[in-house]
């Protein structure tokens, strides 16, 4: 069994407002493990920094439940909780020297000044800033101050470690760079991180699960290859990652599996487990790379989907075009660069569309 | 600091090109120089016949450190001496009690939580700077007689606290303002206790505000005259109601000194302040 590292239990949070008070968690419930590296991801004001908040314990949670490995934390102050935070701004005190910044907690546990500086010295080791215990943090560029508030909020060695968006303010190839480092440091430290995006690739690269969240609501918690391959509604398709979703009418037939139509009657033959109520408007999803474009042949199988090549757009790696089938079905497509298709691809021509059935998924809703 | 992205470049341009608006409209350029003119020129006349060989307050007689001697050594002496020790004495005591009050209230108006009568509190802290000078002195004289205050030193002191609170409060609560809460979460979120993030990082901030309170309280302290006015005894001094004293009976040079003397203490009391919030931005 994995060990619980935070069980987060009905978590609701209001915040009072004279007129119109916002409920930025409704019922928020999860778990993330020992070890591991947890990333909430969502769109802006979804309520992922007030949820870090709460279980840092600089917000007061309306109803619900923080517990950390077991005990309930939710009435510690701030600074009884053995939980450290990396701030977007960073926040490095200004008027300490770096290596005063990274000891500043080891202080407050009442370390021996043996102890302190031997772990100082150790932390600034780890983000390999040794030479720069002694400078004041406006004397350093925002990627190395950046790696200073990781020192120092690793540096008591926190039961779970919370990062809010810390490489949004960083340029890109830094950003990149952060990406693998921070991973690595949680690899070498094994603390669990608690890791605040809105950036759905920060999150695939880096996470061993990720909890999606929208409008004070976790849609989905998986692995990033789980939450890809498998988003369970309309939401987690469109925001991670690219997807064409389409309308369906399912009918279903012999031996579990049912048929699919698209709203120009293309039939899909899927397999499908789960029973489907036939009633309720249905909507599939692929993704652009599971869809394979070649011009038309001579002759088309009848039960092909023919388009015309609306815009493609260069992406180095690939080419990404647009197909517009008809009125109601437009799909995006990917097609790798690597090929001998993509050079024949010219917009206003006539393309064969083949869906790898594999790849389509149902959605909920 | 936070690394918020700054531009100094752009905005380096858009200043310039303010300016050089504003130097296009007709006029400016010479209603500034005689606002300079009016303001300065007295000063400067003071401070070079402060140095005249001569008698007279008009007819430049060569130079002479003459007058300052008088100021240390003539026979007005001991009385201008014991009324800048008198003023010192009151600037320094009343500058400390303001700041400190000045800090406290800044603290319970910028960190507190929202309370009832937060703005009323606000004015009502402010509200010295407003109300004319004459009127406050006339207050504190009728409140000292009405609670049967003995006249004095104390009398003064008193007094100077309460007119220098706001002066001390403006800077205070204008650097608070300035530090984002955000030091004070990290530091509660690094195991310090509120007291200790008081101690090791809030106030630590806020050095250069208070340096400059103090500083700004302590002047208009020293160069209180009004109030001081009404609200001493018979017989006791400060400096600026000993000069006054003095000028009633005509104008004599090492009055001159004695205003050169404190113009120099102020511009570089002034000048320190303003070094020492200038530094408290850098950083
Ligand atoms: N102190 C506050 N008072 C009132 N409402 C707040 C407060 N803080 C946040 N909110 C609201 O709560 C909701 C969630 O905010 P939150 O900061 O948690 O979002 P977020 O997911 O971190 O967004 P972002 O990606 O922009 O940082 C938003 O609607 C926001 O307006
Ligand atoms: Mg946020």
């Amino acid at each position: 069994m994995t060990k619980i590292a935070l069980h987060i239990d009905h978590i609701v949070k209001v915040y009072p407002h004279r007129h119109h008070p916002v409920t930025a968690l409704k019922e928020v419930s999860f778990d993330i493990h020992d070890n591991e590296f947890f990333t909430l991801l969502g769109p802006s004001g979804c309520g992922k920094t007030t949820l870090l908040r709460i279980i840092a314990g600089f917000e007061e949670i309306t109803a619900g439940q923080v517990r950390l490995y077991g005990d309930d934390i939710s009435t510690l102050a701030p600074h009884q909780r053995p939980v450290n935070t990396v701030f977007q701004q960073y926040a490095l005190f200004p008027h300490l020297t770096v290596a005063d910044n990274v000891a500043f907690g080891l202080k407050r546990l009442g370390q021996s000044a043996d102890e302190v500086k031997a772990r100082t010295a150790a932390m600034l080791d780890l983000i390999q800033m040794t030479e720069y215990g002694q400078r004041k943090p406006h004397e350093l560029s925002g990627g190395q101050q950046q790696r200073v508030a990781l020192a120092r909020a690793l540096a008591p060695a926190p039961k779970v470690l919370l990062l809010d968006e810390p490489l949004s303010a960083l340029d890109l190839k830094l950003r990149q760079a952060m990406r693998e480092e921070l991973k690595a440091i949680q690899k070498q430290t094994g603390i669990t991180f608690v890791f605040v995006t809105h950036d759905q690739e920060e999150a695939l690269a880096m996470s061993d699960r990720i909890a999606v969240m929208s409008n004070g609501e976790v849609q989905q918690i998986g692995s990033p290859q789980d939450i890809y391959n498998n988003p369970r509604n309309h939401f987690v398709a469109n925001f991670i990652g690219e997807a064409n979703i389409l309308d369906v009418t399912a009918e279903p037939m012999r031996g579990g599996k049912c048929r699919v139509k698209l709203a120009n009657g293309t039939a899909i033959p899927l397999e499908i487990d789960h029973a489907i109520d036939a009633a309720k408007p249905l909507s599939i999803m692929i993704r652009p790379e599971h869809l394979s474009i070649k011009p038309v042949g001579k002759k088309p199988p009848k039960s092909a989907l023919i388009g015309t090549v609306q815009d493609l757009s260069y992406l180095g790696t690939d080419t990404q075009l647009h197909v517009r089938v008809d009125d109601r079905i437009s799909l995006l497509a990917r097609v790798q660069n690597d090929t001998s298709v993509e050079g024949a691809l010219k917009p206003g021509q006539s393309v064969q569309i083949d869906m790898n059935l594999n790849a389509i998924r149902m959605l909920d809703h | 600091m936070p690394a918020t992205k700054r531009n100094p470049r752009h905005g380096g341009i858009e200043m310039a090109r303010a300016t050089e608006k504003v130097k296009w409209y007709p006029g400016f350029r010479e209603i500034t120089l005689a606002c300079f003119f009016i303001l300065y020129a007295p000063l400067i006349i003071v401070m070079i016949y402060s140095f005249n060989a001569s008698q007279s307050i008009t007819i430049w007689g060569g130079f002479s450190l003459h007058w300052y001697e008088k100021v240390f050594y003539g026979v007005e002496a001991a009385k201008f001496k014991t009324a800048t020790v008198n003023s010192l004495i009151i600037a320094v005591m009343a500058a400390i009690v303001s700041t400190v009050i000045a800090t406290a209230a800044a603290l319970a108006m910028v960190r507190g939580k929202a309370f009832k009568g937060k703005s009323l509190t606000f004015g009502l802290i402010n509200l010295p700077l407003m109300v004319p000078e004459i009127v406050t002195a006339v207050a504190t004289l009728i409140f000292f007689s009405v609670i049967g205050f003995d006249r004095g030193l104390l009398s003064i002191l008193l007094a100077h606290i309460v007119f220098c609170i706001p002066f001390a409060y403006l800077p205070i609560s204008a650097r608070l303002q300035g530090i984002s809460s955000i030091y004070e979460q990290a530091g509660r979120d690094l195991y310090a206790t509120p007291g200790q993030t008081f101690r090791l990082i809030l106030f630590p901030l806020m050095v250069p505000g208070i340096l400059s309170g103090f500083l700004l309280a302590f002047i208009i302290s020293l160069d209180d005259f009004i109030i001081t006015n009404f609200v001493k005894g018979a017989g006791v001094e400060t400096l600026p109601t000993a000069i006054f004293g003095a000028v009633k009976q005509g104008i004599k040079p090492n009055i001159m000194a004695i205003s050169t003397l404190m113009l120099t203490v102020s511009i570089v009391l002034v000048s320190i302040s303003y070094l020492i919030s200038r530094m408290g931005r850098q950083e």
